[in-house]
């Protein structure tokens, strides 16, 4: 008995030091205290691409607290990490809600983490900006809150099937992707359009993105001697494939979406760099004066080169922002209800981001959305864009 | 320090003496009761009131008092706080369900011995039996479902598919456990590991040609069971209602086995399979039974969960979460049933509560990339861990055997006085 | 289908390399399983740590301008020296701080303790390694690269071909296990090896150092891991912390498939575990007319096949099956 009560107390004392209980949001004057969280994977697996949100987000954050200071905003961060679970996901999406200073959230990575956090933060009308999910289910739920800035699978897909008969001229592709919702919801779409439009589908399969070494894989692949390769996924597992695949001779050409949109997918497949294509709703972002100030600002602040999902990330939050900012523009000296910032956001128009122009339409898509396809040459990132497509 | 442990061993005092007990018990149960109503978003609310029920089951107070002061801020003050802090029913339906699975889990490994590393496989399956037919799955490769349920069985399906869910999980059970009947020790460990992959596997890959799992996308939404006129607004709370009887009738179902013939049984198996079978224990029959028995608790588990989240997926059912429950069983003490119960708790608050309070104190701070404590989580988890196990090896609740006094046969011996063990409380 | 079967060799040796990696990690559990039994679950971590020190010699020798003077040969050995010597200094220390203060305590007791240092050091390596470089996903310097074949045999429509780095692999690997093999058989400090893992009381009263014997498994078998570790970034040129984890399982499966605690069987289930994979990756599909795919069905197919040998032969294909005394 003694000894139990011990234990139960030494650990209550011992998380006495480590916990604490999140501060409900005070707001004096007419100081409108914001919380803008991003909800992504920080540690784990994924956390390079869920880092690159969450500091995307701190960029923009950053780059305009001072402008919505002047508007009685104070803005700040609150990264929280997801682990890329969904089960994090629903006791995040309602810690967020229990938070007072919470309008708008930025997130996820993972369509699975979205699914369940959506429909938590929907009957409190916390709005939602995704950087990165395109599965097509989310816009098409009913979800009155969940906005996203990229391209759906339905849309990037078929247009990557068009560049594959249209600009590479390929007669035959083999279609594998990573199995989950990302890869294998794009590519699915891929292959659906390139049957349609004429391809020869050699074949469809799904691999596992943990593995290391796909030579068995792409021995049967090559076997069937594809025009191109179509790889439904991230540019980690991407790379080896591709790099794999040039060891065991193929000279086709690699094709992707914007999951490949990344400068390791260079630094990491070696000599077959120069085979690969993907596609990306971001025109040739580093090229542009701009860009280059956005990768060195990043650079500077967080050590380390910015992934695409930075961009994405930074996208995001500015449509947050300035939907929080137009509103408050619109009711000086009002405080705004989270139903108010949720309906200013779904109604952004033409908000000029790194990526692109973005708008949102009733189902919050972004109907402004292009599709480039980009060449890597020479073995540089980024790559050559050859050709738009749009809706 | 010594002042400190007078104080302590005054407190622990004034449970145990008959006189002061109650009284004792009746404040800290209406004082954590406040604090939890009061300050319902700390973590410390919640925490301070499940140590409150702990202490209070222990205290020398009447059963009956017992049950009520457990009773009285599990479904009073936290659904009241519940309306605050919008976590708190979610948290506690996950741990109750953490809990339940702990016992689960438990009683394979603690009490029969059988080493488990795919115990996530069983709960997957209680969570895909119900969510398929819970939602628009079915309807995508039964015709009969697309005709007249396309998004699925209305709130009685969680009704009927409990017993379903228990019959399929213990199925998996049994199917698992006939292939290892004869395998010992760390090849029963690979071989159940293997069996979680499948499961997670066969459901990432069950999307064709027929889609009957949903594949990597998964299940979503999936519908709330039906409460006997409760309105739809209260349904967290009703869930949270039905977690805890689920785990309260766990909690009993476990203590009821381990006492039964076939609990004894099992520890026999556990201890010496040789002498037990000797003995005229039916190994064979009583390993099928501890994997059945022990999948079936973690298949109605899997339903709740699905209600809970509204939506599954395969990435959910992963090797890590086996461990995740491995590790409650361990660091709260291996067979022993409040140990088990504790452990679960604490690794529940603490991976969602309180590393998340942690790192949401600092989120804001600024601080450098390197330092971010947002994302130190598996990190600590680690730590803690190792520094349990060198420290606290038979967990923070060992498990106890009665002990049975040869001269009066039959009749257990009360436990040992606590004086023997409160000499290892200093070191 | 001889269309299909002209890829067979290829697919074979696609999968030896493969199962040469599993067999030389599968060797460093099943070493500590022997002296032990105990399953050291961070050893996919002790592997891992060795592809990163690894990266960090071969930036070093970069930075230095070695890479390109150097002979490709002598880089490597110096990398796998430098890695071998970080993981077996690692697994010495892991087994000084988690597992020696454990022993004699239940045999699970170990193990969650194990699986704590494998979260650990899975996300320290991340912490350090994205303080330090910015991201902990690491693209590691081009060593070795180029292909021999392919060859062809004889008239027939069959063409193999290997690249540089996997040979380099294959020939490691034995060299190592070879090593290995003849230490502990061989020599007087793998004669107290072999006596302490049958039976360490007795070891003990024979004079042995048993606290040294087992120091010195763990940093041999770490070593192992280790030196795996190089040839695996070596080989695949990206690196990151999570890179053990799946590594590791099918390692340890390989372990038990040949027999856990047998030096040959864990040699001989790495290989037909990473042949196997080979061959339900390539044919499980035409063979099930592409209702079952096989690069997503064969994780389960190489569980299924060891549950099957595992029923039929319940110690592995190596191991003693022991009667236990009463």
């Amino acid at each position: 008995m003694k000894k139990i009560l011990a234990s139960v107390l030494s650990a209550t004392m011992l998380l006495a030091l480590a916990g604490c209980s999140t501060g409900s949001g005070s707001k004096n004057g007419q100081t409108i205290a914001v919380k803008l969280p991003s909800v992504s994977p920080l540690s784990g697996g994924q956390s390079t691409l869920g880092t690159a949100i969450a500091n995307g987000v701190k960029l923009a954050i950053a780059d305009k607290s001072e402008e919505l200071k002047k508007l009685g905003v104070e803005l700040k961060e609150f990264p929280q990490d997801d682990q890329a679970e969904p089960t994090q996901g629903t006791t995040i999406a309602n810690r967020l809600i229990s938070d007072k200073e919470v309008f708008a959230v930025i997130g996820t990575l993972n369509s699975g983490v979205a699914k369940t956090i959506a429909p938590v933060l929907m009957p409190e009308h916390v709005a939602m900006v995704s950087p990165a999910n395109t599965g097509v289910s989310l816009t098409e739920s009913g979800y009155t809150n969940y906005n996203r800035i990229v391209a759906r699978d339905d849309f990037q897909g078929p247009a990557a099937a068009r560049a594959t008969k249209e600009t590479l001229k390929a007669k035959s592709v083999y279609v594998l992707h990573d199995k989950t919702e990302y890869g294998q919801g794009l590519a699915g779409e891929y292959a659906k359009e390139a049957k349609k439009i004429g391809l020869d589908v050699k074949g469809e399969e799904g691999l596992n993105p943990k593995d290391t070494d796909f030579s068995a894989l792409l021995t049967k692949v090559l076997q069937t001697s594809p025009d191109a390769i179509f790889y439904g996924g991230i540019y980690d597992t991407a790379s080896l494939l591709f790099k794999q695949a040039t060891d065991k001779g193929y000279k086709g050409a690699y094709l992707g979406g914007d999951g490949l949109d990344s400068k390791d997918i260079v630094d990491k497949s070696g000599e077959a760099a120069n085979q690969v294509y993907y596609t990306s709703v971001a025109d040739n972002f580093y090229g542009s004066a701009e860009g280059k100030k956005f990768f060195d600002k990043y650079k500077a602040k967080f050590n380390s080169n910015p992934d695409t999902y930075a961009l994405y990330g930074y996208d995001a939050a500015l449509v947050a922002i300035e939907g929080i900012a137009k509103w408050v523009k619109a009711n000086p000296g009002k405080t705004p209800t989270r139903a108010d910032i949720e309906k200013a956001i779904r109604e952004t128009k033409d908000v000029k981001g790194m990526t692109g122009t973005i708008s949102f339409d009733a189902k919050g898509d972004n109907p402004n959305a292009k599709v480039y396809l980009f060449q890597i040459k020479n073995k540089t990132y980024p790559g050559v864009s050859v050709a738009g497509y749009s809706k | 320090m010594t002042q400190l442990r007078k104080l302590y061993s005054q407190l622990v005092g004034l449970f145990q003496s008959r006189r002061t007990a109650p009284a004792a018990s009746i404040l800290l149960t209406v004082l954590t009761g406040l604090m939890q109503v009061l300050v319902p978003q700390s973590g410390f609310s919640i925490l301070f009131t499940l140590v409150a029920i702990y202490v209070v089951a222990h205290a020398n107070v009447h059963t009956v008092t017992k049950v009520v002061l457990a009773v009285i801020p599990l479904l009073v003050a936290v659904p009241i706080a519940g309306r605050d802090n919008f976590a708190l029913m979610p948290l506690m339906v996950q741990l109750c369900i953490y809990v339940a699975l702990a016992l689960g889990l438990n009683l394979v490994v603690g009490f029969a011995g059988l080493l488990d590393l795919g115990y996530i496989a069983f709960f997957a399956g209680g969570a895909y039996v119900y969510a398929i037919f819970a939602s628009g799955q079915a309807a995508k490769f039964l015709p009969w479902f697309a005709e007249h349920a396309p998004t699925g069985l209305g709130g009685w399906w969680f009704w009927a598919a409990i017993p379903i869910a228990l019959a399929v999980a213990a199925l998996l059970g049994i199917a698992l456990g006939l292939p290892v009947l004869r395998m010992r020790g760390d090849y029963l460990a690979i071989v159940t590991l293997g069996f979680g992959e499948v499961i997670q596997v066969i459901s990432r890959n069950l999307d064709h040609p027929l889609n009957i799992t949903g594949g990597a996308p998964g299940i979503a939404p999936i519908k709330y069971p039906f409460f006997f006129g409760i309105p739809a607004e209260y349904n967290g709370i009703a869930v949270y209602m039905v977690a805890l009887v689920f785990a309260t009738l766990t909690a009993m179902a476990m203590m009821r086995l381990e006492q039964s013939r076939l609990g004894r049984a099992w520890a026999a198996m556990r201890e010496d399979d040789i002498a037990a079978r000797a003995m005229g224990v039916p190994l064979v029959k009583m390993k099928l039974m501890a994997f059945a028995t022990g999948a079936s608790f973690s298949g109605a588990m899997g339903m709740l969960f699905a209600v809970k989240q509204q939506f599954i997926n395969p990435d959910t059912f992963g090797f890590m979460e086996s461990i995740g429950i491995l590790s409650m069983i361990i660091l709260g003490g291996l067979g022993s049933i409040r140990g088990v119960i504790v452990g679960a708790a604490a690794v529940t608050l603490l991976r969602f509560q309180f590393l998340r309070d942690l790192s949401d104190l600092f989120a804001g701070a600024g601080l450098p990339p390197a330092l971010d404590i947002t994302k130190y989580q598996p990190l600590i988890f680690g730590l803690i861990l190792i520094v349990m196990m060198i420290y606290r090896k038979e967990g923070l609740v060992p498990a106890t055997r009665p002990q049975i006094d040869v001269d009066n046969l039959g009749a257990p011996v009360p436990k040992p006085a606590s004086s023997t063990q409160g000499k290892a409380l200093g070191q | 289908m001889p269309e299909a079967l002209s890829i067979l060799p290829q697919v074979i040796v696609d999968g030896l390399v493969v199962g040469f990696l599993y067999a030389v990690v599968a060797l460093g559990y099943t070493m500590v399983y022997g002296v032990l039994e105990f399953i050291n679950f961070a050893h996919s971590e002790i592997f891992m740590f060795g592809a990163f020190a690894a990266f960090e010699m071969l930036m070093l020798l970069q930075g230095a301008g070695f890479l390109a003077t150097l002979p490709p040969l002598i880089a490597l050995v110096a990398t796998v020296i430098v890695a071998m010597a970080v993981s077996g200094g690692l697994g010495w220390t892991v087994e000084r701080i988690a597992y020696r203060p454990l022993r004699g305590a239940p045999r699970l007791v170990p193990l969650i303790s194990a699986i704590g240092v494998s979260f650990f050091l899975q996300d320290f390596a991340r912490v350090i390694w994205t303080a330090a470089r910015g991201n902990y996903q690491l693209t590691v310097p081009n060593l070795i690269s180029g292909t021999i074949g392919p060859w062809k045999i004889g008239s027939l429509p069959i063409n193999v071909m290997i690249p540089i780095s996997a040979l380099i692999i294959m020939v490691a690997s034995v060299l190592m296990m070879v090593g290995l093999i003849w230490f502990v058989n061989r020599t007087k400090v793998g004669k107290a090896m072999r006596a302490v893992a049958q039976d360490r009381p007795t070891a003990s009263l024979m004079g042995i150092n048993v606290n040294k014997i087992i120091s010195l498994t763990f940093i041999l078998g770490g070593g192992l891991g280790g030196a795996a570790g190089a040839l695996f970034a070596v080989r695949y040129g990206a690196i990151n912390p999570y890179i053990g984890f799946i590594l590791g399982m099918k390692a340890f499966t390989a372990a038990v498939f040949g027999g856990i605690g047998s030096l040959a069987g864990a040699v001989v289930g790495g290989l037909s575990l990473g042949v196997l994979e080979a061959i339900v990756t390539a044919y499980l599909g035409p063979l099930t007319g592409d209702i079952l795919k096989g690069p997503e069905y064969k994780d389960i197919f190489a569980f299924v096949i060891l549950i099957l040998i595992l029923v039929l032969k319940p110690a592995g294909l190596f191991g003693k099956a022991t009667s236990e005394k009463v």
